[in-house]
C-alpha cells in the first residue's frame, strides 16, 4: 500500500532507540483505506533487506579497516598488537566472514539486476549471512581495539548499532529465515546432480566429458580421507584408475605435451576434474602425487621427468610425501633429518612423520637439511627417493577415525645419490613451497564438497526421530539452525567462485588460498560437529546406520582437514600478514 | 559523474535484463558517492547532521534512479546499488537509501508493468517517482503488523511517501 502525502501517517519515535545516525520510528495510519493498493510484490522487501544487508557490510569494512590499522600501529609489550596471534586470528576470521557476506550480497543484487530467478533466494541467504555475524563482528573489533574503542569518539559502536537496527528494519534473522525455510532448504539451484561447481558453466562439455568417464570406470572412493588399499586387489584397481584418468586428462592435463599433457587444456580443467570427482565419489588423485609431479616437471633433470612422469601417468608410481618432523609440522622450516655428504653422495637420517600412503608409495619426495649452519628455509634440499631404499622403516600410525592413512617413516643412513637431488642443493623450500601453495588453492574444489554434506544433514534431520515421533527437521528450531549453516555454505561456495574468477582474472592474490582453506575447512567441521549434535538428541533405525555412520566418520576426518595442507592457524597467520598486511608474529 | 549518462541504459525485457554497467563504472560510481558522503580511509565517520543535504548532491549523480525511472527508462541497477549501499553504510547517513530504492524499483515495475491500476493510481506512483527522481521525495517502507501498526521504520518523519506491507492480516 502506497501512501503519497505524511498527513496520512503518524510516526512516534521507537521506545530505547539503539541506532544514533538515523530516525527510526513507530508508523500508524488512522485510515488505511486512503492508501493505494499495489498488489504484493515481495521483491521489494527482498530489495531493501538486501540493501540494508549492504549498508552492515560497508560499515563492518570500514570499522575492520580501522581495527587492523590500530592493531599494525598500537604497540604492546614492544610490539604492535597486530604482531600478537590472538589479534591475527580473530581478525583473520572477521575477514574471512566478511568476505562472505560481500560476495552473497554481491551475488543476489546481480540476481535481482538480471532478473534472474534464483534472486529472491539468493537475498535471502546475504540477509542470514549478514544477520547472523554482523552484530559479533562489530562487538569483537570494539574488543580488539581495547580501552580507546571503548570510548564515544571513537566511532565503533556507531557501526554497531547500526548494524543492530539494520537487523531490525531489514535483514530481520527471523523473518529471512522463515522465508529461506519457505524456500526449502536442501533442494533449489545446488542440487548436486546440475552442479555447476567453482567454474560456472564456463567448463560444461569438459565436466560432462570428466562425468561420464567417472559413471564408466572410476574406482569408488570408499569413505572420505580413505585412500590406502585393503588388499592387493584394490591397490591394482586404483592403479588402473590412475592410470585412466591420465589417459583421458582428468589428471596431468596441464603437463607440457612432450609428457603426456593436453594441448588444449585450461588451467580450470583441474578443478573441474577435482569438483566431479569429489560429486562422483570417485577415488581421487592424491595431493602429494599432484605435488610430486608439479616439482618434477619444474625443478627436474630431463632424466628425472624421463623416468619419474611416465610412472606417475601409468600408475606405476604412488607417491608420498617425507616433510613433516615430529617437531617440524606446519613449522617445515625447523625439520631436523639430516643429508650428511657421503662420496658423490649423501647419507640420509631423521625421522618423518604424517606421511599419508607412505605404506604403499613407491617414490617420496624427501626434505633433509643439507648445510646444517644455514638458518631455517636455507641449506634445505629435497630428494626424490624409491621407498624400498636400504635403511627405509615405514610404520603405519592408527588415527581417529579408525583407518591407519599416514605413517611414520625411519630414515637410517639412507644411501641416496645426485641423480635423486630435485631442484639445486640447499634450494628445496622453494621446490617444495610452490606445490605447496597449489595444494591450498585447490582445496577450494572441495567446497563442492560442503554441499554434499549439507544434504546429508538434511537427510539426518529428515530421518532421525525423536521420542514423540517426530524428526528433527519438523523443529523450528533445527531448520533455523539449518538455514543458519546454509547461508554459510553459499558464502564459502561463494569465496571459492571469487578465487576461481581471479584465477581467470590473471588477478589471483596469495591469500586467497589460505581463506579457501580456512572457510572451507573450519565449516566442514562445523557442519559435522551439527550433524553429531543432532544425532545425539535422536533415535535412528537401521535404514540411517550408513548415513549417522558417515558423520562419525566425516567428524573424525574433519581434523584432519583443518590440520594438514597448512593448519588453521597457519592460514589465519597467512591471512593476516597477506591480506590484512599485519606484522609477522 | 552521472551514472545513467555513462552507462548504456537498456529497457528491461518482461523478464528482466542486466543494464549493462561495467565494474570500472561502478568503481567510478562509488568514488563520487564517497566523496560526497565524506567517507574517509583513515577514521571512522560520526553520524552526519548533513546527510539529508547530501543526498541532493548523490540525486545529481544519478543515486536516486538506480532502480527506478531515468530518462523515461526503467533502470534495475540493484547491484550498483548495493555497492554504495555500503557506502551509505560506512557514512552512518540517515537518508533512507534501502527504503526509497526499493520502493522505487517496486513502482517503475507497477508503472511499466501493470494494466489494473487506475489512472489515479498512476498519476500518484508517477508522482511519487518523479520526487525520487528529483530528490524531493524520500521514502519510507515498514510493515504492518496485526495491530496495524509498522513497529520499526526508517525515515518516515523526513519521507514524502510511505510503503506498507500488511503481513498481518
Amino acid at each position: 500500500m502506497l501512501l503519497d502525502d505524511p498527513a496520512q501517517w503518524t510516526v512516534r519515535p521507537v521506545v530505547a532507540p539503539f541506532d544514533v545516525s538515523r530516525s527510526i520510528g513507530e508508523v500508524s495510519v488512522p485510515d488505511l483505506d486512503a492508501g493505494i493498493a499495489l498488489g504484493s510484490d515481495p521483491s521489494v522487501g527482498a530489495v531493501a533487506g538486501l540493501l540494508l544487508a549492504a549498508d552492515t557490510v560497508g560499515g563492518l569494512e570500514r570499522a575492520l579497516d580501522v581495527t587492523v590499522a590500530y592493531a599494525a600501529q598500537r604497540i604492546a609489550f614492544g610490539k604492535p598488537i597486530g604482531a600478537f596471534q590472538a589479534v591475527q586470528h580473530r581478525l583473520a576470521d572477521h575477514a574471512v566472514s566478511l568476505r562472505a557476506m560481500s560476495l552473497l550480497v554481491d551475488a543476489a543484487a546481480d540476481a535481482f539486476a538480471s532478473g534472474r530467478p534464483e534472486a529472491l533466494r539468493l537475498g535471502l541467504l546475504a540477509e542470514v549471512a549478514v544477520s547472523d555475524h554482523a552484530l559479533h563482528l562489530a562487538h569483537d573489533v570494539v574488543q580488539l581495539t581495547g580501552g580507546i574503542g571503548f570510548t564515544w569518539e571513537y566511532g565503533l559502536h556507531f557501526v554497531e548499532r547500526r548494524a543492530q537496527a539494520n537487523n531490525a528494519l531489514g535483514a530481520n534473522p527471523r523473518r529471512a529465515l522463515t522465508s529461506l525455510i519457505g524456500l526449502g532448504l536442501g533442494d533449489a539451484d545446488s542440487s548436486l546432480d546440475g552442479a555447476e561447481g567453482a567454474t560456472g558453466d564456463s567448463f560444461a562439455a569438459y565436466r560432462r566429458e570428466v562425468r561420464d568417464i567417472i559413471s564408466q570406470s572410476a574406482h569408488p572412493m570408499r569413505e572420505e580421507g580413505v585412500r590406502v588399499p585393503v588388499d592387493d586387489a584394490e591397490e591394482a584397481a586404483i592403479r588402473t584408475w590412475l592410470a585412466e584418468m591420465y589417459d583421458h586428462g582428468v589428471l596431468g592435463g596441464g603437463w607440457p605435451t612432450q609428457w603426456g599433457g593436453s594441448s588444449d587444456h585450461h588451467p580450470m580443467h583441474d578443478l573441474v576434474a577435482m569438483e566431479e570427482l569429489i560429486v562422483g565419489g570417485a577415488y581421487r588423485p592424491l595431493d602429494q602425487v599432484m605435488l610430486a609431479s608439479h616439482a618434477v616437471l619444474t625443478h627436474g633433470t630431463e632424466a628425472q621427468k624421463a623416468e619419474l612422469l611416465p610412472a606417475i601417468r601409468s600408475g606405476r608410481h604412488v607417491w608420498c610425501q617425507l616433510f613433516s618432523e615430529p617437531d617440524a609440522g606446519s613449522d617445515l622450516a625447523s625439520l631436523r633429518t639430516k643429508a650428511v655428504a657421503d662420496g658423490d653422495g649423501w647419507l640420509v637420517s631423521g625421522q618423518k612423520t604424517w606421511s599419508t600412503d607412505a605404506q604403499w608409495a613407491d617414490m617420496g619426495v624427501l626434505l633433509a637439511r643439507t648445510d646444517p649452519e644455514a638458518q631455517r628455509h636455507a641449506g634445505i634440499t629435497a630428494f626424490v627417493i624409491p621407498m624400498d631404499l636400504p635403511g627405509i622403516e615405514i610404520r603405519p600410525i592408527r588415527e581417529i577415525t579408525g583407518h591407519a592413512e599416514f605413517c611414520e617413516v625411519f630414515l637410517n643412513e639412507v644411501r641416496v645419490g645426485p641423480e635423486h637431488v630435485l631442484g639445486d642443493l640447499n634450494d628445496g623450500w622453494r621446490v617444495v613451497t610452490a606445490g605447496l601453495a597449489s595444494e591450498r588453492a585447490f582445496v577450494g574444489a572441495n567446497a563442492i564438497q560442503l554441499q554434499r554434506l549439507f544434504d546429508d544433514l538434511v537427510a539426518l534431520a529428515v530421518g532421525l526421530r525423536y521420542e514423540d515421533g517426530t524428526a528433527p527437521i519438523d523443529q523450528p528450531e533445527v531448520r533455523i539452525d539449518l538455514a543458519r549453516l546454509l547461508a554459510r555454505v553459499e558464502g564459502v561456495k561463494a569465496i571459492v567462485r571469487d578465487a576461481v574468477q581471479r584465477i581467470f582474472d590473471d588477478e589471483e592474490h596469495p591469500s586467497d588460498g589460505p581463506v579457501a582453506k580456512l572457510a572451507y575447512t573450519e565449516l566442514d567441521v562445523a557442519l559435522t560437529e551439527a550433524a553429531l549434535a543432532m544425532i545425539a538428541t535422536a533415535s535412528y533405525g537401521d535404514e540411517l546406520g550408513d548415513l549417522v555412520a558417515r558423520w562419525h566418520h566425516n567428524f573424525m576426518w574433519g581434523r584432519a582437514l583443518t590440520i594438514s595442507g597448512g593448519a588453521s592457524e597457519i592460514m589465519r597467520g597467512l591471512i593476516a600478514r597477506q591480506l590484512l598486511g599485519l606484522p609477522r608474529a | 559523474m552521472n551514472l545513467a549518462e555513462e552507462i548504456d541504459v537498456s529497457e528491461p525485457t518482461a523478464g528482466g535484463s542486466a543494464n549493462d554497467v561495467s565494474a570500472e563504472d561502478i568503481r567510478e560510481f562509488r568514488n563520487a558517492v564517497r566523496s560526497v558522503l565524506g567517507v574517509g580511509t583513515d577514521q571512522l565517520n560520526e553520524p552526519d547532521p548533513d546527510g539529508l543535504a547530501r543526498w541532493h548532491e548523490l540525486v545529481d549523480l544519478g543515486a536516486s534512479t538506480l532502480c527506478g525511472m531515468a530518462e523515461g527508462q526503467r533502470q534495475d541497477l540493484v547491484n550498483v546499488a548495493a555497492a554504495i549501499a555500503r557506502d551509505f553504510g560506512a557514512a552512518l547517513s540517515p537518508v533512507p537509501f534501502a527504503a526509497t530504492t526499493a520502493v522505487s524499483r517496486m513502482l517503475s515495475r507497477v508503472l511499466v508493468d501493470s494494466t489494473d491500476l487506475g489512472d489515479d493510481a498512476l498519476d500518484s506512483v508517477r508522482s511519487v517517482l518523479a520526487g525520487i527522481a528529483s530528490g524531493d521525495t524520500l521514502v519510507a517502507y515498514g510493515r504492518i503488523d496485526a495491530a496495524g501498526v509498522a513497529r520499526r521504520v526508517h525515515g518516515a518523519d523526513i519521507a514524502s511517501a510511505l510503503l506498507l506491507e500488511d503481513l498481518g492480516r
